[in-house]
């Protein structure tokens, strides 16, 4: 029998508002324990909850960038269980009543073709402490930070549409990169500040039903979800095909390991609607105030830059991934430059290189304007490729334009033909056995006059030009 | 009940020795429900014993400012359900202290007020802050001020009603001036209303003892007139329910856990955490969270049906308001000890003719000396219109004081 698995993703997202959820603090992460707290999110008695205006903006715009229609009156729940991390013993949650339902992500599945994953619902909740294990001589101790409890999160729910591991890793992709372009979120699962569970659970091929889920948790980068996802789905085949059951529970990802291994139980207790927090009312004037804030999506911008830039699709692809590399390509583009060199250079030169400098490409370290001018020169070949990469380490704060900083440097190619033919003509009056090996059809004899030219012109002369004179001069 | 001092104060401020040093001196005792920066705040459960507040209430500090002088806090129900075994009546009356800053949820500041023969305010819901006041019921619950001058009254009600920037509930708009020129009209042009609904609740000698003071009020020229309000019995199952709701979400945050009194059970967390809440609160409070639980777990709906109650009522309210300047009635019935109650039923018995104000969120003032039932005065309550707070105050200190 073939079985096929049924997946579904639970997300965490942490907005990235100055404050708290629900009170002032700042929510930034930061090496020194407890500096980010006040009584609200120490959950000190007497201390009053105030939603975040901005929070709620950026989970509304979360939801409207994923399709999502928000509710018009949303509400918290108090999530019960006792932990550490939670010390007054329930999460603000939204539970019964979430912001959002609806909703989609479209993904290309590892046959190519396209898959729509749902997005059952989406809402808001406050981050609970974070608990750090150490030893104190022999004994082991649980510390508590604050400074997360309290930070605001959106948690997105998948419908049961994701059937394996590729396809978790495409949708969380998908979603980060639409979430990004919201700019409500930095969705980086490295640091935490996107975290997903997944449910999996197998059933025969075809059928409709559905099976005990396992939840895996504990997985910290997209391609851990793709590799847990695998793991627990081959791991509960195998139970089924020995006759076992698969029992509902939770297992964590072992990232070493490679495998999953079942967590200890926490006791979760009901939601109940908590009364003393504000309930939310969204009206249609107001979120579509918020949808007019949303940029043109991922999609919509690569199918325009193929028609509009003449990308291919791999290029608009690339260059339409992340907001800001697409804002900087147009931006480049509008200055009447070679739009697929504009995003060869920016994917391949100029991106690594501001990432590799700990910049950004939006941080005005080497503007669009300057990178334009740079590409001109490519373009008109008065600079080859080595001299552009050297002119574009050079350009970095530097304030002057890629023409400014090639005349400095001497970088400027020799394109005129009379001075390049009477280049050629020296070369070969000074290597005689060249010439001869090359007119009697000695193709390595062309590299080493042109080679000779370069040297005579200190690396100026255009190459490609002198290939072409070189083979006038000698045509039979 | 915790008492911890051989003297009246539950907590008596070590810097400031009891003893009113002169009649014009604030000073002031509170209920262990403000938060008062270092100074135990345990709201008279042992689920919070030992919990110390960082920094003051709002409210608190503003009474710093107007220059009350705070020597300790006294005893309290647990939670501030009610006022079962508060003493706070007697410290007024033993003139240990000539105000008491405390809540008011269902009645409590003005019941005091009426048991100490003082006066007690009940501000309008949303212009005193609640921040750093552990509450049992977050939208009907303000702070409450208990004075034995109306003098001192209306300076705190202005130096306490001020806006804080961390409370979400407070308001912006049309908020009453405390400060500005008196607002008392004339006897002749003030319309005062009786609930016959309300009366209707008080035996024989506390309707004589009414009437009788209704009697005095005609006789100093005042309109007082009979209105009635059909669904008046709307208020008390309304605070029921949403009071009981309110009051678990609320407890849901004082655990018996993080301060307090933790369960020594030799079981694993979770037994730990319960057992912990059920030794930590008393059999009263106990019983009024379980019917919030009942409510929140199983029959929600009844809390939203409630919540549309109350909704109609405030609005009936702000109707009824347009007709009359205020309403009169007793604070309390001679034959329900607030202070004695010792279960739900009692609780909610003693507190029937305060409730409605907190569920309409109306301003709501404690005469003293104007009803009284043989020795015992059951105090004269006035409320009034929404956010006119000022105009009762006015009111009450122009013609009622001395009275």
């Amino acid at each position: 029998m073939s079985y096929e698995a049924v997946i579904g993703l639970e997300i965490h997202v942490q907005l990235n508002s100055p404050t708290k959820l629900f009170c002032n603090c700042a929510n930034a992460f930061t090496e020194k324990a407890n500096v980010h707290i006040c009584p609200t999110c120490i959950w000190l008695p007497g201390a009053v909850v105030q939603l975040s205006a901005d929070a709620l903006e950026k989970a509304a715009l979360t939801c409207l960038a994923l399709g999502c229609d928000i509710s018009e009156k949303s509400a918290f729940d108090q999530k019960v269980y006792y932990y550490p991390d939670l010390p007054k013993g329930f999460q603000l949650s939204q539970h019964h009543r979430p912001l959002a339902t609806g909703g989609w992500v479209d993904i290309a599945s590892e046959d190519g073709s396209k898959r729509r994953i749902r997005i059952h619902h989406i809402h808001m909740e406050e981050d609970v402490a974070r608990l750090v294990h150490e030893t104190e001589g022999r004994r082991r101790i649980g510390l508590v930070d604050f400074n997360r409890a309290g930070a605001p999160l959106v948690e997105i729910v998948t419908g049961p549409d994701i059937r394996n591991g590729h396809d978790a890793m495409a949708f969380l992709r998908a979603l980060r990169t639409r979430i990004r372009y919201a700019k409500t979120a930095e969705c980086s699962m490295e640091s935490g500040t996107m975290r997903c569970d997944a449910n999996i659970s197998i059933r025969p091929a075809g059928s409709e039903q559905f099976f005990s889920k396992v939840e895996v948790k504990n997985m910290n980068s997209v391609r851990a979800v793709g590799n847990a996802v695998a793991y627990e789905i081959s791991r509960q085949q195998k139970l089924i095909e020995s006759g076992e059951a698969v029992v509902t529970h939770t297992r964590l990802w072992d990232p070493d390991k490679n495998v999953t291994t079942p967590m200890r139980d926490k006791f979760e207790g009901p939601c109940i609607p908590d009364p003393a927090v504000a309930e939310i009312r969204m009206d249609e004037k107001r979120i579509e105030a918020l949808r007019k804030q949303l940029p043109e999506m991922p999609s919509a911008k690569k199918d325009r830059f193929v028609r509009d830039h003449g990308l291919g699709g791999e290029e608009a692809s690339l260059m339409s991934a992340e907001r800001d590399v697409a804002d900087y390509f147009e931006a480049v583009a509008e200055k009447n430059v070679n739009a697929r060199l504009a995003a060869q250079w920016i994917s391949g030169r100029l991106y690594p290189f501001l990432k590799e400098k700990n910049r950004e490409i939006d941080d005005g370290a080497i503007t669009a304007e300057q990178a334009a001018g740079l590409l001109g020169l490519l373009e008109d070949e008065s600079v080859n490729a080595k001299q552009g990469r050297e002119i574009l380490a050079l350009l970095i704060d530097s304030g002057k334009s890629a023409s400014e900083i090639a005349d400095e440097k001497g970088f400027r190619q020799i394109t005129s033909r009379d001075e390049l033919s009477a280049l050629l003509d020296a070369v070969m009056a000074e290597n005689p056995d060249a010439v001869a090996n090359l007119r009697a059809g000695k193709k390595q004899a062309s590299g080493f006059i042109i080679g000779q030219a370069m040297q005579k012109s200190g690396g100026k002369a255009n190459p490609k030009m002198l290939s072409e004179l070189l083979a006038e001069k000698n045509k039979p | 009940m915790n008492d911890k001092s051989d003297n009246l104060l539950w907590y008596a401020n070590p810097d400031s020795p009891e003893g009113i040093n002169a009649p014009d001196e604030i000073t002031a005792v509170l209920r262990p429900n403000l938060s008062v920066a270092g100074w135990p705040a345990e709201a008279g459960s042992k689920a919070l014993e030992n919990y110390r507040p960082p920094e003051d209430a709002a409210v608190v500090a503003h009474a710093g400012k107007a220059g009350a002088r705070l020597i300790g806090m006294s005893r309290m129900s647990e939670l501030g359900f009610g006022i079962t075994g508060e003493n706070a009546p007697r410290l007024l009356s033993e003139n240990r202290c000539n105000v008491f800053l405390g809540t008011d949820g269902m009645g409590e500041a003005r019941h005091t007020a009426a048991l100490a023969g003082a006066w007690g305010f009940k501000p309008s819901f949303g212009i005193a802050s609640t921040t750093g006041v552990i509450r049992l019921f977050s939208s009907l619950e303000t702070i409450g001020i208990v004075a034995a001058a109306p003098s001192h009254l209306k300076a705190l009600a202005g130096a306490l009603c001020r806006k804080d920037e961390f409370d979400f509930s407070m308001l912006h708009d049309g908020l009453p001036d405390f400060f500005g020129p008196g607002k008392a009209a004339p006897p002749d042009e003030v319309r005062i209303g009786i609930l016959p609904e309300q009366i209707d609740l008080l035996d024989e000698s506390d309707k004589n003892a009414f009437e009788s003071a209704v009697a005095g009020l005609v006789g100093k020229g005042f309109r007082v007139e009979p209105v009635s309000f059909p669904e008046y019995g709307n208020f008390q199952l309304v605070h029921h329910v949403m009071g009981a709701v309110e009051a678990f979400s609320s407890a849901g945050k004082y655990d018996g856990v993080r301060y307090g009194h933790r369960a020594k059970t030799a079981g694993n967390w979770n037994e730990m955490y319960l057992e912990s809440r059920r030794e930590a609160f008393g059999a009263l409070v106990k019983s009024f969270l379980f019917q919030g639980a009942w409510f929140q777990f199983k029959n929600y709906p009844a809390f939203e049906h409630a919540a549309r109650l109350r909704a109609g009522l405030i609005e009936q309210t702000r109707e009824l308001m347009g007709r009359v300047d205020f309403i009169a009635s007793p604070v309390r019935r001679g034959d329900r000890d607030a202070s004695a109650a010792i279960n739900v039923d009692d609780v909610y018995g003693a507190f029937a003719l305060t409730i409605p104000a907190n569920v309409a969120g109306l301003p709501s003032l404690c005469v003293p000396g104007l009803v009284s039932r043989g020795d015992t005065d059951l105090g004269l309550q006035l409320t009034g219109g929404h956010l006119k707070d000022d105009q009762l105050l006015d009111f009450a200190a122009t013609h009622l004081a001395g009275a």
